[in-house]
């Protein structure tokens, strides 16, 4: 490495080439203060604090550094100190922080910030944290020189002329954002984070000079995904969260330091409790994942956790109404009655399904529960059998992405799945120069960024990619000249071939052609090997797949257990985590499928659809709720710690299950996670081996006849929404602004056409059902073609959804006023 | 006593400035219209470049660069690359810039011609300021006429050499006058100085990041004369080596004739006065500010300095963008200096905390003085802000260096420190007596 030698207050140190000054300061053990320097922003030398002395060696004529009589270079000190965060270390360099006319300066701009700071620590939720607080002590002056501008004149008191700045307080600047702008110090970190980081202009200056404030100009304000990030890089408590707001003071918290599974991300984090009761979610360092930041939802969605509404107790069903019951009760009977069926039926008349969104431990129990007490191979962690699954462990896998020269990303929309995958996209795009290309029937946000565009026809995405993989191979296409598509399909192509670390990001729905086109693809680089990624959103897939909750020995998957239930063979269905009747693609299928079962187990959180059907509900923890293991997007396994107790008798999942083995006769002994983390381990086998190994095929999809094409003429599109219909977001009611009302995103020519404007009802219908959507117009989605996401609330896509059909095929017509 | 009509002759900018519709291009190319863009296109750039060099020209903008140095220094090879026209002329009492895109616009293109032509530049920018609303118009004439002359666009005059001028409004803010502010603002960004290095003339560092030239309309409109009369004849006038030309002294306050008058650099600052129609009528000077609203105040005794670049620093002043306000014995200096700061402390772009804080605590603390309502105290406070925004250790007079990110919150104490040195009596007046000294004499 190219090392630089400088002296830092005496102290000599090297550092490599092109550190900053700041950063050489601290690495020499020294404290220097700051405000607007964040490591992961750009220098911009805003706020004045770092200010220290500065000298380089001074050169004679033939370039060669001057000497001191007693052989030391002469130094040639800057006529001003320099501000340490825009300046780069070199050689020979000297830098004094702790000289008299730096300890002015320090002392100079702490008082410029504390003259119209309004000194409400005592009612300040920063007040704790707060880096003003802390450098004021270290560094700042003891009394203020300008506390008050006149004495008995009161008319010239009005006005410009007060004290201090005054404004309104606090200023909401969103539903979650409060800011406080008499406590700005405009050091413009949280602008600059949406201009560096999360590239959404969500916040901006407006006025200027000493009336300069921190506001939005999006619609809906401060239109971030990523927003809660701008509070905790806020130095001092001008921006807070209204839903942390006067709760606590920080110092009364128990930080816990776990991660976060909302989705497969696998962001550190960590969770603030007091009393046993979560209050905020902070997001913890980790550069080989999250960084410094995580996704508003991964911070805001902490409600639901000490919500009412969780189930408390066991519930049985008696004459269809739940009754509360005791745990030793409601065991018993699953036991009692899983052995009968098991007995009359054999157990492959016993389904199972898992969930990514539990840990591996979880979904280890569960299968062991499965294979070893019930003799059942029949389990599946997914919510559909369209999923692939398959287990690669990148341990460096975002950085792969940072790092990447071209990124192809197929058939994902990381913002709304896996958020912080987005901002790496977005920070290789930006800071490394890297060329996104993106594959999809719509076109998403990151589009914006994208070097080139492929928007396709729906299901043409293999077409598309055999395509981009033919002109590689060729090894021309290089920008043909012509027509549009032709010549963005060729810049791609070229980006592909000169790409030295190609990452291909794809969808978890894509299907087996597309993958194997995207291997082709890769394959035909005479380059190093691309890295490739499977966007898989729950927050633990990999860990369930990991754990062995798949069938393994001819069992029935998810699609197979759905189609056997509901024609009445499989008798009984256990279910952990899961909400099929939200959440599998063919609703009405789940919905059979459950009527149909004699006997249906559920474990979850609170009341959803799936657990009204049960016939015995057992209260399960979150994941703020309990120790485990899970394995994020890239199959990194990373620990949850237990932040507060499970709620009322809920329990974990895996201490529930191994008490049901326990209650049918199997003593497993797990005294903890780690336990079973043990003997996984002992027993493991990489399970990319088996988990290609699924029997059940659904029955084969038939094409739409053309006729039915003449009477549903739109091809309907699904995707995932950051902000869906879980039902965790349903009981976190500071969130509930952010999902939308059930919507269909139509190409505003078909909206002109059909006489469709921005706001109205429509009716979106299949010849499976029908559902009342409001209308987005836009130019996102193609002619042709009308969006709708998954799980929204009340009005769930999957119950028009047709799983026997390739091509999903709606009508669209103005729902009548009278209705 | 000299008078304006001596010096008329020596007119290289406002050499036909009184001649009827020379804003039309018809009448411009009658009188040695685009005669020195003609004959820069028979030279080869570097050849411009040496010529502009050579004649010592300096940057009129207010930091007196060398102009042929700055053309020298741009880096080379990089396409596209950008000239600009700053004439976004904020500073309070300055208004050269204004006149001559009121009346002479084709002298400015053509300047800027002759500048793209020498540095390579394919699309050139005037940035005018916001309030210039007739400026702006008549630029825009002029660039329309060029067109239409085939002096602007493809292929000009036959030469092979392309160029288009853009003229560009500000929105009021006099940071934009600074060259990398100016550039953020062309950019379609908030108007906040960019950090140096990188500087303009370099990569990264200019318009979108290519490499730039900025440049102030004055010194654009000295190169048509420039070329046409080559380098010697420029050197020849001023002071030569390094202080040569004419410069337009825009004069104001307590003169009897204030406005612009084109002199050449050797010129005095008690002949300025006397050329401006001297004091009124038995008034004794109380101070000049010599190169704009932030420079560092002269008085009595400085009558005699030169009114070139080096005089001025040599006497421990700046020569600015030229801009001299005389005060009579009439002025408060409490007051003045009030005034100036306060247009500073509007004009903070809050960028860094000391200009934006400082300045208005600087304000607050100047107005309370002045309206009787001054401390025991006050003065060292005010000083010792004024040390936290501009360094003790001075570049020239009271112009300090600076804590700040750019010069312009050492600009806002500069007046508050000179009024202070020179007139410490009146301040200490005002706190003791909560009134004028000025006043009541």
């Amino acid at each position: 490495m190219d090392l630089v030698n400088l002296t830092i207050n005496g102290k000599k140190v090297s550092l490599p080439r092109g550190t900053l000054v700041l950063e050489a300061i601290r690495a020499a053990g020294f404290d220097i203060p700051f405000f607007c320097y964040h490591p992961k922003l750009k220098p911009v030398g805003m706020c004045r604090m770092c200010l220290a002395e500065i000298g380089t060696p001074r050169l004679g004529p033939d370039r060669k550094p001057l000497l001191n009589e007693d052989g030391t270079p002469q130094i040639g000190m800057m006529p001003q100190p320099q501000a340490t965060c825009t300046m780069t270390i070199s050689e020979g360099m000297v830098v004094l922080t702790e000289t008299e006319t730096v300890k002015k300066i320090q002392n100079g701009v702490l008082e410029f910030f504390l003259a119209n700071h309004p000194l409400d620590c005592p009612v300040c939720d920063k007040g704790g944290e707060c880096p003003l607080q802390d450098l004021t002590m270290a560094f700042g002056p003891g009394k203020s020189r300008v506390g008050e501008v006149y004495g008995g004149n009161t008319r010239l008191r009005e006005g410009i002329w007060e004290a201090k700045r005054h404004w309104e307080k606090p200023k909401p600047l969103s539903e979650l954002i409060a800011l406080d702008r008499e406590r700005c110090i405009q050091c413009g970190r949280c602008v600059r984070f949406t201009q560096e980081i999360s590239l959404d202009n969500a916040l901006t200056f407006i006025y200027r000079g000493a009336q300069s404030e921190i506001d939005t100009l999006t619609d809906p304000p401060v239109d971030s995904k990523f927003s809660g990030n701008t509070i905790e890089i806020c130095p001092v408590g001008a921006l807070t969260s209204r839903v942390f707001r006067f709760t606590a003071r920080v110092w009364e918290v128990k930080p816990t330091h776990t991660v976060c599974t909302q989705c497969g991300c696998g962001c550190n984090i960590t969770i603030n409790t007091r009393l046993d009761k979560v209050l905020r979610i902070l997001a913890r360092d980790n550069d080989r994942i999250n960084e410094c930041w995580i996704c508003d939802r991964g911070r805001f969605n902490s409600q639901f956790i000490n919500s009412e509404a969780r189930l408390k107790k066991p519930l049985i069903k008696r004459n269809g109404k739940f009754e509360e019951a005791a745990w030793d009760d409601a065991l018993q009977l699953i036991a009692k009655t899983l052995t009968q069926i098991k007995d009359a039926y054999g157990g492959g008349a016993i389904g199972g399904l898992a969930s990514g969104k539990c840990t591996v431990e979880d979904n280890y129990a569960f299968q062991k529960l499965f294979r070893e007490v019930l003799g059942s191979d029949n389990i599946d962690y997914r919510p559909n059998g369209r999923i692939k699954h398959r287990l690669r462990r990148v341990p460096d896998f975002y950085e792969q992405v940072e790092n990447a020269d071209v990124i192809l990303l197929v058939g994902a929309d990381p913002l709304e799945e896996l958020p912080i995958l987005d901002l790496r996209i977005k920070k290789c795009i930006t800071q490394k120069r890297g060329a996104l290309i993106t594959v999809n029937p719509r076109r998403i946000l990151l589009d914006q960024h994208a070097a080139v565009s492929l928007i396709h026809p729906p299901h043409a995405e293999v077409e598309v990619v055999s395509g981009l993989g033919d002109a590689v191979a060729k090894g021309l296409g290089l920008r043909v000249e012509g027509s549009e598509k032709s010549s963005t399909l060729g810049e791609a192509a070229d980006l592909i071939a000169q790409s030295q670390r190609l990452v291909i990001l794809y969808g978890e729905e894509s299907s087996d052609e597309l993958v194997a086109a995207l291997h082709r693809l890769a394959a035909s680089r005479d380059r190093q090997e691309a890295v490739f990624g499977l966007c898989r959103h729950d927050g633990n897939a990999l860990g369930a797949l990991w754990a062995g909750a798949v069938p393994q020995n001819g069992g029935l998957n998810v699609d197979g257990m759905m189609q056997v239930a509901a024609s009445g063979a499989l008798k009984a269905l256990y279910i952990m985590g899961q909400n099929p009747v939200n959440s599998y693609p063919d609703g009405q299928l789940a919905k059979e499928a459950l009527e149909k079962v004699e006997f249906l187990v559920v474990q979850d959180l609170f009341m959803t659809e799936t657990v009204q059907r049960a016939d015995v509900v057992l209260p399960a923890a979150s994941y703020a709720e309990k120790d485990g293991t899970v394995l994020n997007v890239a199959g990194v396994a990373q620990r949850l710690k237990q932040a507060l107790p499970p709620v009322g008798e809920s329990s974990e999942d895996w201490k529930i299950i191994t008490a049901l083995a326990y209650f049918m006769g199997h003593r497993w002994g797990y005294k903890s996670c780690a336990d079973i983390l043990r003997e996984l381990e002992g027993r493991h086998v990489e399970p990319s081996e088996r988990a290609d190994v699924l029997t059940f095929q659904p029955s084969t999809s038939k094409p739409f006849a053309e006729s039915d094409a003449e009477t549903y003429p739109f091809v309907l599109l699904t995707g995932v929404q950051l902000y869906d219909g879980s039902v965790s977001l349903q009981h976190s009611e500071r969130l509930s602004h952010l999902v939308e009302a059930p919507f269909v995103e139509l190409n505003r020519d078909d909206a002109r056409g059909l006489g469709i404007a921005k706001g109205d009802t429509v009716e979106v219908a299949s010849p499976r059902g029908t559902l009342k959507l409001k209308a987005k117009v836009g130019r996102n989605v193609q002619p042709g073609t009308v969006f709708v996401p998954d799980r929204q609330p009340g009005a769930p896509v999957n119950l028009i959804f047709d799983p026997a059909r390739t091509v999903q095929r709606v009508r669209i017509a103005k729902a009548r006023e009278d209705e | 006593m000299p008078t304006y009509e001596d010096f008329k002759s020596q007119r290289i900018v406002h050499k036909y400035i009184d001649v009827p519709g020379i804003d039309e291009i018809d009448v411009y190319l009658q009188h040695e219209g685009f005669e020195g863009f003609k004959k820069a296109l028979t030279m080869k750039p570097e050849e411009v470049i040496a010529e502009v060099k050579a004649s010592g020209l300096r940057g009129r903008g207010g930091a007196g660069f060398s102009t042929g140095m700055k053309w020298e220094l741009m880096q080379k090879n990089v396409e596209p690359r950008y000239v600009i026209g700053n004439d976004d002329e904020g500073e309070p009492c300055t208004f050269k810039d204004r006149e001559l895109s009121e009346k002479l616009p084709h002298q400015i293109v053509e300047g800027i011609m002759i500048a793209s032509y020498a540095l390579g530049a394919h699309k050139a920018f005037i940035y005018v300021r916001g309030e210039f609303v007739k400026g702006y118009q008549q630029i825009w004439k002029a660039i329309r006429q060029c067109y239409e002359k085939g002096l602007l666009g493809k292929n000009i005059l036959g030469s092979g050499f392309d160029l288009d001028v853009v003229a560009h409004p500000g929105a009021g803010a006099y940071i934009c006058g600074e060259e990398t502010a100016l550039l953020s603002s062309l950019e379609g960004g908030r108007g906040y100085p960019k950090m140096r290095p990188p500087f303009p003339g370099q990569l990264g560092g200019g318009l979108y990041r290519q490499p730039s030239v900025v440049q102030n309309v004055e010194t654009l409109s000295n190169l048509p004369a420039l070329l046409r009369y080559g380098a010697a004849w420029y050197a020849s006038i001023g002071v030569p080596p390094a202080n040569t030309g004419t410069r337009i002294y825009s004069v104001s306050g307590h003169v009897q004739k204030p406005g612009n008058y084109e002199l050449p650099l050797s010129i005095t600052l008690g002949e300025l006065i006397e050329i401006a129609g001297g004091l009124r009528p038995g008034r004794k000077l109380k101070a000049v500010i010599p190169g704009g609203a932030s420079m560092p105040w002269f008085t009595e005794q400085h009558l005699n300095v030169g009114m070139s670049f080096d005089d001025i620093t040599k006497a421990g002043s700046l020569a600015g963008s030229g801009s001299v306000i005389v005060m009579d014995d009439t002025t408060c200096a409490v007051k003045a200096a009030l005034r100036l700061v306060e247009f500073y402390k509007h004009e903070s772009c809050g960028w860094c905390t000391p200009c934006r804080e400082g300045l208005d605590w600087l304000v607050k603390i100047l107005h309370r003085i002045e309206h009787g309502e001054g401390k025991e105290g006050d003065l060292e406070l005010l000083a010792d802000m004024g040390d936290n925004i501009s360094g003790k250790g001075t570049l020239v007079g009271t112009f300090g260096t600076h804590r700040t990110f750019c010069l312009l919150g050492p600009s806002g104490v500069s007046p508050m420190r000179s009024s202070m040195n020179l007139f410490r009596e009146e301040y200490a007046y005002h706190i003791r007596h909560k009134k004028c000294m000025v006043a009541e004499g």
